[in-house]
């Protein structure tokens, strides 16, 4: 094992649940983004599902690859902080 | 029971093409007990292959629909490479009479000495 | 690429393939037989093995199961109308003591005698994304899980593979089994990379709305209504309504639909709140000639009979939807497709069995006697041969139990799964406290259990493989036969070539073997 373990126990619950956090956020984000373009909403929705499934696997690999995680900590946050604010932004989109 | 008899000649199609592009290789052209290839040779028959590819994938999407073909393509795809490597670790001898043929040479053009495996 | 990157990427490869290798075999051996669970099922069900009927029954001829639904006020019954797979109809609907779900003869229309069986599409098909596990939806959550693990294997496994083209061929037979392991462990997988990765992906996305239950809630009302608007359904979205309203005739409303569609026969006939003033008749399109499964649903109210929508073409996003959902639940009738599936499939297996043998050939020597040693040496038997013997004795219990056969209370249908679970855990324990042998004695196993279970279906039911050969309706019971057959054979062969390595190891300098309790 290359890093120590308290890295790595980090390392593991950010990636289960900031990951899996950011990605939800995102998935929303996206939808909304794709609806003020003129997109169906069941499109945006399950277009920006799919993408969802793509994105997390590269954050999981992002977070064990970068060699610091604050970085991968700070995008996090930010998309979940994005995500949470963008339906506020969209209502009128429903 | 006629219209399976397309997916034979699907198969050996694509068998025909990882084959090639295995015996491009140093070390199983090394198991077939052939000399290597010279680096144009092994270039042009990566292209021979690669057009086996397409005219398979091609065949198959006429044949079929566009989406059974495709799978059915990328499928087949994997199980003949599987054969193909599965082939080269039991028995490579198989494969001698194919590679010797590789390595005649064309009419106009001879082999040069200078060889290399660009893919290793 | 910089080493600590390919470091990080290795261990992130290790260590989640250790940990959740156990889920991901499972899901892709139960996957994998998912493919031709209607053939098991005529297997596992003999009284639904007959010829197809010449003439299509009736839909009217129905009516009694529908009755019955409508009596058990249930919220839906369903037809599943026999096609080139399957020559029975099969009827199910949801009472209150459960589901219930019968088979039909397609000849005289008569509900045929229940075998007592879950069968591959009750117990195979749903432990492939559930796992079993109800709590709480747990068992969809770890299937999730362990396919984002898959995906992150997947692109982790291509990075820290050092030569991707030049051993893109390399299969070395006579090697020592550590480097014969990580050849097949890198044939498998990067020679069935797309079929890993599609079906992964095309899986998750299949149970998507499950898995950002917050996102949807966001988007849409409720849940339900994405479901529906994705799926072409929503005409499902009615009030419960009053009961005591009749069903108007099945095949008259056909009629209407059959005429939309130029005279294509319809997969299933659903009746969604039977019975009540807002019931809803839908028929399915069969998709059987096409990947992508188009949802052509075609409903009617159930108390007039007046058309209230059919779908237009699906626009190009929600064609990619189900064009992926259409490639991994296989529909489709296409007979060389679906083989490849199969054997693809037990690629799959193989890829993460070797990877789980991999890791320990090349630990054995170090901590063969360690706790964490012997935790994945168990765990990787329980979960790679164990489950294979388990799914055997599911098989072998089916044939041998009696007909009504309970015991404590135990439905017989319940005592197959019990003896799959009790057979597994016991592979467990064998693995854990008897590790010595454990894949000779497992691949024994295997061997004995499936030629036994391709015997027991000739003296219990007196199809042989000769028999059900000569007869084009009986080939799905023949295949499973030979299929059986023939992984008994390769298990046998496996038992004895391992146990010819070991013998050899013990005349050649042994390497410690773990701890004999």
């Amino acid at each position: 094992m290359a890093q120590s373990g308290l890295k790595t126990t980090g390392r593991i619950i950010l990636t289960l649940g900031g990951g899996y956090w950011a990605t939800s956020a995102s998935f929303v984000l996206f939808a909304f983004l794709m609806i003020a373009c003129g997109l169906p909403r069941v499109e945006a929705t399950t277009l920006s599902m799919m993408l969802a499934f793509l994105l997390y696997p590269c954050l999981i690999l992002w977070v064990f690859g970068a060699r610091r995680i604050g970085n991968p900590f700070v995008v996090f946050c930010a998309l979940i902080v994005a995500g949470h604010i963008a339906p506020f932004f969209f209502s009128q989109g429903h | 029971m006629a219209a399976y008899l397309f997916y034979l000649p699907l198969g050996l199609c694509l068998f025909m093409a990882f084959a090639l592009l295995a015996l491009t290789q140093f070390t199983h052209r090394r198991a077939t007990g052939t000399a290597e290839l010279s680096t144009q040779r092994a270039r042009l028959i990566r292209l021979v292959a690669t057009a086996l590819l397409l005219f398979a994938l091609t065949g198959a999407i006429k044949h079929e629909n566009s989406g059974f073909g495709g799978l059915l393509w990328a499928g087949l795809l994997s199980l003949c490479a599987c054969t193909v490597a599965l082939l080269l670790g039991w028995c490579p001898q198989i494969f001698s009479p194919l590679a010797r043929l590789m390595a005649k040479p064309l009419p106009p053009e001879r082999p040069t000495g200078k060889t290399e495996t660009t893919l290793r | 690429m910089e080493p600590d990157f390919r470091r990080a990427m290795g261990w992130l490869h290790t260590w989640s393939g250790v940990v959740l290798g156990c889920i991901l075999f499972a899901i892709f051996w139960m996957g994998t037989l998912s493919v031709f669970d209607i053939e098991i099922d005529q297997w596992m069900k003999p009284a639904t093995r007959l010829p197809p009927a010449a003439q299509a029954l009736p839909l009217e001829s129905f009516r009694p199961s529908l009755n019955e639904a409508i009596a058990a006020r249930a919220p839906f019954w369903n037809v599943e109308l026999p096609n080139d797979r399957q020559s029975v109809a099969s009827v199910h609907y949801r009472s209150k003591s459960g589901a219930v779900s019968h088979d039909i003869d397609p000849v005289s229309g008569h509900v045929l005698p229940d075998t007592g069986t879950l069968g591959a599409s009750g117990f195979i098909f749903p432990f492939h994304y559930t796992l079993h596990i109800k709590l709480m939806n747990l068992g969809e959550w770890l299937v999730g899980l362990a396919s984002m693990a898959m995906l992150v294997l997947c692109v982790s496994g291509v990075i820290i593979h050092r030569k991707i083209f030049a051993e893109f061929f390399t299969f070395r037979p006579r090697k020592q089994s550590r480097r014969l392991l990580l050849d097949l462990h890198n044939l498998s997988g990067v020679l069935g990379l797309p079929f890993h990765i599609i079906l992964t992906f095309s899986g998750l996305t299949i149970l998507g709305a499950t898995f950002f239950p917050t996102g949807i809630k966001t988007l849409y009302p409720s849940p339900r209504g994405y479901f529906y608007e994705a799926n072409s359904l929503s005409f499902l979205n009615t009030k419960p309504g009053q009961p005591g309203a009749p069903v108007v005739s099945l095949d008259e409303t056909f009629k209407q639909a059959n005429a939309l569609w130029g005279g294509d026969r319809p997969e299933t006939v659903l009746v969604f709140n039977p019975g009540k003033t807002t019931g809803r008749i839908a028929f399915f399109r069969s998709t059987e000639q096409q990947v992508v499964m188009n949802r052509d649903v075609v409903a009617f109210s159930s108390t007039t009979g007046e058309l209230l929508s059919h779908p237009p073409a699906p626009r190009p996003i929600i064609r990619a939807q189900r064009f992926l959902s259409g490639l991994h639940f296989i529909h489709f009738h296409h007979w060389v497709l679906r083989w490849l599936y199969f054997v693809l499939g037990l690629g799959s297996c193989c890829m993460i069995a070797t990877g789980y043998l991999f890791w320990q050939e090349s630990r054995r020597a170090r901590q063969a006697g360690t706790f964490g040693f012997r935790l994945v040496e168990g765990l990787s038997a329980g979960s790679i041969t164990g489950i294979i013997i388990a799914t055997l004795a599911f098989f072998i219990s089916n044939r041998l139990l009696l007909p009504g056969a309970h015991i404590l209370g135990v439905e017989r249908a319940a005592l197959e799964v019990w003896c799959f679970y009790l057979v597994w855990l016991a592979t467990f324990l064998h693995g854990w406290f008897w590790p010595r042998g454990i894949w000779v004695s497992q691949s024994a196993a295997i061997s004995i259990l499936a030629a036994l279970a391709a015997v027991l279906n000739w003296l219990t039911t007196g199809d042989h493989p000769l028999h059900t050969l000569s007869h084009r309706y009986l080939w799905p019971v023949g295949g499973m036969d030979l299929v059986l057959l023939a992984g008994s054979a390769l298990a046998l062969l496996t038992a004895i070539r391992l146990a010819r390595r070991k013998q050899n190891a013990t005349t050649a300098p042994r390497q410690p073997a773990g701890k004999t309790t």
